[in-house]
Parts: structure tokens; C-alpha cells; sequence
């Protein structure tokens, strides 16, 4: 059986011009050979045949192609997205927070001994440090102390204005440190992502 | 995906996408969701792993965006990204009959067509043509069957074939060519003129 098909396929008649069917039905056939092969086409039953045959072959290739795609999730975009998501809140989880975490412990310590030493607060602690330096680690950790102070007295008076009642502060601050959470994580996830290596 | 998006070109989804914007990155993988499935169902022949790998192009696409310069294309540029990560994929595989940087497949496709190919009555029971061209198109070697689907599934030119593959113009010609050449007498072969 495998034999006759075969034999089969061996017995199509074929003309010498019949190469050019294929450049000519995907198109890649100069115009002045395309005219001339039309031309030829007219009379010639065996190349209108194999240029039928390649056609149909082409078309319901196309067909295929097109109905593979009907196999796609509908919510693959989300799922993407989604992942994306996960996959970026992952790797902060990983490599960020415990840099995160040291820093903010760093920067707490240096402003709690500026603030000491500016406000008298570590008197012995300061003896030995020069009065220079002392006054200048005391101006700037004053400051960042009253800086810190007043803008949480300010924060929550703005809150208890914005939202009313009497836990109206403490609610408007909430939601302003989550704000600001919300967007520090933003950039720094932003940051992340674009420092990824792509393999 | 919105109007709006659909107006815009795909380098001003880029851009949107690289300023921050969600909307823009999901209008881009809207738009070549389709399109980049279908060539990996192809390249794969396996729904689940296609499914993954699509998956794992876009991220690869988002985690690159700065990378991607607009002076080149982003469909090509997208489909680069596809053809390495389902090389991965077959290469996880271990399958090396289906390697696609085969440099000549024709010693597989005749392997193929001998002993694993369904026969002729097989296909003739099947009546459905879109059944016969599937399988026509998965006896061919990897290397060709990718071409193959860039060109007439994707549209691409042969120059944009080049682009993506890295072939030499005239070897994605020259395999376009023989590939389409095999299918034709493949479809002969299993009775294509009946249909």
C-alpha cells in the first residue's frame, strides 16, 4: 500500500516550469517572471494544478496556524501579569529587605546619638568628644529630632482634618504611612527590576 | 486590550511600559499573546510547556525592556526571546532529534517519514484536512518547521526570518524552500488531491 501512494505522488505530472510555483504563490517571484509564469499558466493544465495544490496547501496552513492559537487561556494576560507581580515581590522579599532593615537600624542609631548628644541628653557620653564636634553632631541631630517631631505633629493635624472623628489622626496617619510605603516600595521594586540580569 | 492601546504603535507600548505603566506592558502581551503561543505550541508540540515558556518570554521581555532599542523591531525582538527560550526548552528536554540549529534536517525528516510518520490509509481515515497538515508540518525537522511557521503563521518576511533566527538570507530562503517543498510531497504522498 506504502508503495502504490508513493507511486502515486512519483506520477503527478510535472512540467519544467513547475519551480516556479512555489516562489510564485508566496509571492517572492519578481513581477516580470510572475507575468510571464502567468502567462504560461494559461496553457498549462500540469502548473495551474501545482499551483492549486500549493495554494490550498498555503491556505490551510494558515488555517492551522490561526486555530492553535484558539488553545490560549483567556486570562493568560493577567496570569502574566500576575506573575510578573509575585515573581518581583519575591526577589525584594529576598534581596532587598534585609538591606532595608540594616539601614533603617543604622540611620535610627546615628539620629538617636545626634539627638542625645545635641540635647544634653548624653552628657557623660559626650565629655570626651570635642566641643566642635559636638556642636555640630548637636545642631544637626537637634535638628533632625525637631525636624521628625514637627512633621508628625503637623501629619496628624492635616489627618484629623482630612479624616473626622475622633480617632481621625491616628487613621490619617495610618493610611499616609501606608501611602508612603506604597510608593517607597514601588521604586525600590522599580530599582530591582531593572538591575535583573537577563540569562 | 483598550482602544487607546490598540492605536498605539509597539514602541510607544515600550516606552509606556518602561515609565511604569502596567496597562502598557499587559496591551503588549495582549498583542502577541496569540502569536508568540502559536509558535511555541509548534516549536514544543506539547499545549502545557507552551503555556510555560510563553510565560516565561514575557517575563524575560518585561525583566529586558531597557535592553530593547527601537531602532530594531519589537516583533522580531519578542520572537528572538522565543526561539532561546524554546531552544531551552528542548535542550531541558534532552531531545536532540528536535534540535532547531540543526544545520540540514533532511537526514531526520527521512528517518521520520519511514518509521514514525502516520500512513497514508491513517490519514485518509483521519478526513480532516487540518489534522493532515498538522501532522505534515510536525514531520518536518525542527529547523524547517520553525521557519515554516514564521513565514506563514507569523507573516514574516524572509528578511525578519533572518533577523530573528540569525540564519543567512539565503539559507532561510533556500530552507523555506525545501520545506515547503517536503510538505508538498508529503501531502501528495497521503492523498492531499482528494480533499
Amino acid at each position: 500500500m506504502d508503495f502504490e501512494v508513493r507511486n502515486k505522488a512519483m506520477t503527478v505530472v510535472r512540467c519544467g516550469f513547475d519551480e516556479l510555483a512555489d516562489p510564485f504563490v508566496d509571492e517572492t517571484l519578481p513581477a516580470t517572471e510572475a507575468d510571464s509564469f502567468c502567462l504560461h499558466l494559461e496553457g498549462c493544465a500540469a502548473c495551474r494544478r501545482e499551483v492549486n495544490l500549493r495554494k490550498r496547501m498555503i491556505v490551510g496552513l494558515e488555517a492551522e496556524f490561526r486555530s492553535v492559537a484558539t488553545g490560549l487561556p483567556q486570562d493568560f494576560s493577567a496570569r502574566v501579569v500576575g506573575s510578573l507581580e509575585s515573581r518581583v515581590c519575591g526577589l525584594r522579599e529576598e534581596s532587598e529587605r534585609s538591606v532595608f532593615l540594616k539601614l533603617s537600624v543604622v540611620l535610627t542609631a546615628v539620629v538617636t546619638v545626634m539627638f542625645s548628644i545635641g540635647s544634653g541628653a548624653a552628657s557623660g557620653f559626650a565629655d570626651g568628644i570635642p566641643p566642635i564636634v559636638k556642636g555640630v553632631l548637636g545642631t544637626v541631630g537637634h535638628f533632625v529630632g525637631d525636624f521628625a517631631f514637627d512633621s508628625l505633629a503637623l501629619g496628624a493635624k492635616l489627618a484629623g482634618m482630612l479624616v473626622p472623628g475622633p480617632y481621625g489622626s491616628l487613621v490619617g496617619l495610618t493610611v499616609a504611612a501606608m501611602a508612603l510605603a506604597g510608593i517607597c516600595s514601588r521604586i525600590a521594586v522599580r530599582r530591582r527590576i531593572s538591575r535583573i540580569k537577563w540569562h | 486590550m483598550s482602544t487607546e492601546a490598540e492605536r498605539l504603535s509597539d514602541v510607544e507600548l515600550v516606552a509606556a511600559a518602561r515609565g511604569g505603566d502596567g496597562d502598557g506592558f499587559e496591551s503588549l502581551v495582549k498583542r502577541y499573546e496569540r502569536p508568540i503561543f502559536g509558535y511555541l505550541f509548534k516549536m514544543l508540540r506539547d499545549r502545557e510547556a507552551a503555556l510555560d515558556v510563553a510565560q516565561e518570554v514575557f517575563i524575560k521581555v518585561y525583566n529586558s525592556l531597557d535592553r530593547f532599542s527601537s531602532e530594531y523591531r519589537f516583533s522580531t525582538w519578542i520572537y528572538r526571546i522565543a526561539r532561546n527560550a524554546a531552544i531551552d526548552q528542548i535542550r531541558r528536554r534532552g531531545n536532540h532529534e528536535e534540535s532547531i540549529e540543526t544545520d540540514d534536517g533532511e537526514e531526520a525528516y527521512s528517518l521520520r517519514i519511514e518509521s514514525n510518520g502516520p500512513s497514508p490509509q491513517q490519514s485518509h481515515e483521519a478526513q480532516e484536512l487540518r489534522g493532515l497538515l498538522d501532522s505534515v508540518v510536525n514531520c518536518l525537522p525542527a529547523g524547517y518547521r520553525e521557519l515554516i511557521v514564521l513565514r506563514h503563521a507569523q507573516d514574516f518576511s524572509y528578511e525578519e526570518i533572518a533577523e530573528v533566527t540569525g540564519l543567512p538570507l539565503g539559507t532561510v530562503k533556500n530552507r523555506l524552500f525545501r520545506a515547503r517543498e517536503m510538505m508538498r510531497d508529503m501531502l501528495v504522498r497521503r492523498g492531499f488531491d482528494e480533499y
